[in-house]
């Protein structure tokens, strides 16, 4: 993999001469730690796959863990070796490797310690099974590690300097921040919209509480619409978006949530078109030139498209399944749904904290 | 009620002549605002509380519905008076209320305007019961109308482009938030954990394994939506006002109380978790009142992470030491708290202090 050496080199033209400063970002660079880190989603969101489907039993050896934990030792070899290389080449333990990415590899020394910490776990408090197994401790530290090895090209943006455009440049950093979007929803899956789209059409459990399934399917739809929204704002405060990436977010991240529960939701495909929808008018609304303050614009779009890509979730369910909920329900809930967005708007607000007198 | 509307800057001329800009704002003015929003609010509060207690039946004549309702009948009162007296003045019709308490007035329109929406939709789509009843769009129009109206001191505060303040200057704006922050809680209160206490002791509604998860989902849903709100309302305070130590305990305290309260006959026994919200409250005070070393943004980011996951695991340890337990294991307990310092984190990754960028 070329890492083309940075631009401080100490004096002196020996190999094992001290360089200052980082090695330069290739793309070849970039493009590889991206790869890699799609590489561990992928396992796990087929792993997730997997378990909803009755498909893993009580071993650890599967298929889809060997996906998974491959893709995590790629990323352990491809940043050993780059680190290994970098510091051979005179740069510094702290930065041999290209700025932003050190977090990425303590991401997965972290997933490592975290391996063994699920161990320890598991002696002291037993195995989990279900929805503990989403929110355990030791798991979710393996989750932490997951973010850091995965968001190493967003980093890397974030701490280049000047303005950057289009899909080419900011390809990386989006699916950054994607893949980040997915995790935070694969985590929160029992409370993901996309991923349950058939509780909506059947209420489930069947004969138990219309209470707890009514509290339960709101959530369902206002903590996605929360990710999605916030991962979208948090871009849009950094990079000017190029013109399809809201569509490419949205779309993405619903279809993998909707994958992770295909025999279920299956029959519901059409429902993707609601993200589609959503993600279109986000872009266009986003392409607009804006006005002097871009912050109403963006309390626009942070409101819209939640609460289109809801509406027409529902819109599109009613159409061709049918919901067990009330119009009250539906239509009031998508509007929640923008108010999340909202609110979450209210949040962007780029100005200094205020300080003491 | 004293309106107390100084003239502004204006011509020192007869009452009629026009006067350029808002009326002065004067601290009896905050404070009458104030108060009539929270009479509303209390309203809102003792009729949702009523409604989980079997307290009302199908009438709509209820003495809760008449606090809430004369309140709102309050707040538009005093606009109207307020609007009619500074336009005999001479202010402009827009101009008349001091700023920002013209959206206060439009927030009483908008919520009358939504009391006739709310007849035209119970007579298309009938009456709602339980979930629908706090989520219906004609009840989320009651909502906005009142926010508007509640806010008011808020906006208020902010638009005088002030950061700091003495604690008589800063408790309308603070409670103003607080009643924001706890209308949102209020009508997610199926999915919140102060409401829903008694849940996370006893596993109810269980009929099934199935059911077993819907009930897992929605009580870790109860911690995180909770968490979101109250860091969400914290630092969008924090990013604006330089808050006095108390700021913090102080709307997590209230705001913990009144949920707790909605569901009082089954909470009650619980009552020893609002030292939670304490705890983690005078973390959060402290946090804050340290010298940044470094950015505020990331003194905030440590916050916005410890102050939700502390309240939690507090809130998930008192519960443990003094009821007969909880019924989530430790990967839960302790995960979901971890998950809540997430959420918080995950809010203040909003912050920036980066120029946003522009097309060209």
């Amino acid at each position: 993999m070329a890492v083309r050496e940075g631009p401080a080199l100490a004096a002196g033209p020996a190999r094992a001469r001290r360089r200052e400063g980082y090695p330069a970002i290739t793309p070849a660079f970039t493009w590889t730690a991206l790869a890699l880190g799609i590489w561990v989603l992928l396992g796990a969101i087929v792993d997730i796959h997997a378990h909803n489907h009755g498909q893993v039993d009580e071993t650890f050896f599967t298929p889809f863990h060997l996906l998974m934990y491959s893709g995590v030792a790629a990323n352990g070899l491809f940043y050993v070796v780059m680190q290994y290389r970098n510091v051979g080449r005179g740069h510094r333990l702290l930065q041999a490797l290209p700025q932003g990415y050190l977090p990425s590899f303590a991401g997965v020394l972290l997933f490592g310690l975290g391996g063994v910490l699920d161990l320890v776990w598991h002696e002291l408090f037993g195995f989990e099974a279900g929805i503990d197994a989403l929110v355990s401790p030791s798991h979710l530290v393996l989750v932490t590690s997951g973010i850091l090895f995965m968001s190493g090209a967003l980093r890397s943006f974030l701490a280049e300097e000047g303005p950057r455009r289009g899909w080419q440049a900011l390809f990386p950093p989006i699916t950054a921040v994607l893949m980040v979007l997915i995790l935070g929803t694969l985590f929160t899956g029992y409370n993901n919209v996309w991923s349950q789209v058939d509780r909506y059409v059947t209420i489930d459990p069947e004969g138990g509480s219309r209470k707890l399934a009514e509290a339960y399917t709101v959530a369902t739809v206002l903590i996605p619409a929360a990710l999605m929204t916030g991962a979208l704002l948090y871009l849009r405060q950094r990079m000017v978006l190029p013109v399809g990436a809201v569509t490419f977010l949205l779309v993405s991240n619903a279809l993998a949530m909707f994958y992770i529960r295909l025999e279920d939701n299956a029959p519901h495909a059409a429902v993707l078109l609601a993200p589609l929808l959503a993600g279109l008018v986000g872009d266009w609304l986003l392409a607009r030139r804006a006005s002097a303050s871009p912050l109403p614009a963006l309390r626009l779009v942070a409101t819209l498209v939640p609460f289109l890509m809801t509406f027409g979730l529902f819109v599109i369910l009613q159409l061709t399944a049918g919901i067990w909920w009330s119009t009250h329900m539906w239509v009031g809930v998508s509007c929640m749904a923008g108010a999340v967005g909202l609110g979450l708007a209210g949040l962007v607000n780029p100005r200094e904290l205020p300080r003491a007198a | 009620m004293a309106v107390g509307v100084r003239s502004g800057s204006a011509e020192e001329q007869a009452g009629t002549r026009r006067r350029e800009g808002y009326p002065e704002l004067t601290p009896a003015f905050t404070w009458a605002a104030l108060v009539l929003g929270f009479w509303a609010f209390l309203g809102s509060v003792v009729d949702i509380n009523a409604h989980n207690h079997g307290f009302v039946d199908e009438t709509f004549f209820t003495p809760f519905h008449f606090l809430m309702y004369s309140g709102v009948a309050a707040n538009g009162l005093f606009y109207v008076v307020a609007q009619f007296r500074n336009v005999g003045r001479g202010h402009s019709l827009m101009k008349a209320l001091p700023q920002e308490y013209l959206l206060s007035f439009g927030g009483v329109l908008v919520f009358g305007l939504a009391g006739v929406f709310d007849l035209v939709w119970h007579e298309v789509f009938g009456f709602e019961a339980g979930v629908d009843a706090l989520v219906s769009p004609s009840h989320l129009l009651l909502v906005v109308g009142g926010m508007m109206f509640i806010s008011g001191p808020l906006r208020s505060f902010l638009s005088q482009g002030r950061t700091s303040g003495t604690w008589p200057e800063l408790l309308p704006p603070l409670i103003s938030a607080l009643q924001i922050l706890t209308i949102g809680t209020l009508f997610t209160l199926f999915t919140n954990v102060w409401t829903q206490l008694d849940r996370y002791v006893t596993p109810e509604l269980v009929i099934s394994e199935d059911s077993l998860r819907a009930l897992h989902a929605y009580t870790v849903a109860g911690v995180l939506i909770q968490a979101a709100l109250m860091v969400g309302t914290l630092i969008f305070l924090r990013q604006r006002i330089k808050l006095p130590f108390g700021a913090v305990t102080l709307v997590l305290f209230f705001n913990a109380l009144i949920m707790l309260y909605i569901r009082w006959q089954w909470n009650q026994v619980h009552v020893v978790a609002l030292l939670a919200p304490i705890i983690a409250g005078l973390l959060g005070d402290w946090l804050l009142s340290r010298p940044a070393a470094g950015s505020h943004v990331i003194a905030l980011r440590q916050f916005a992470f410890v102050v939700p996951l502390v309240y939690m695991l507090a809130l998930f340890v008192i519960l443990q030491l003094t009821s007969t337990g909880i019924w989530w294991t430790e990967h839960m307990w302790l995960g979901v708290s971890f998950m809540a310092g997430a959420v918080g984190l995950g809010l203040a990754a909003l912050l920036t202090t980066r120029p946003f960028p522009q097309e060209g």
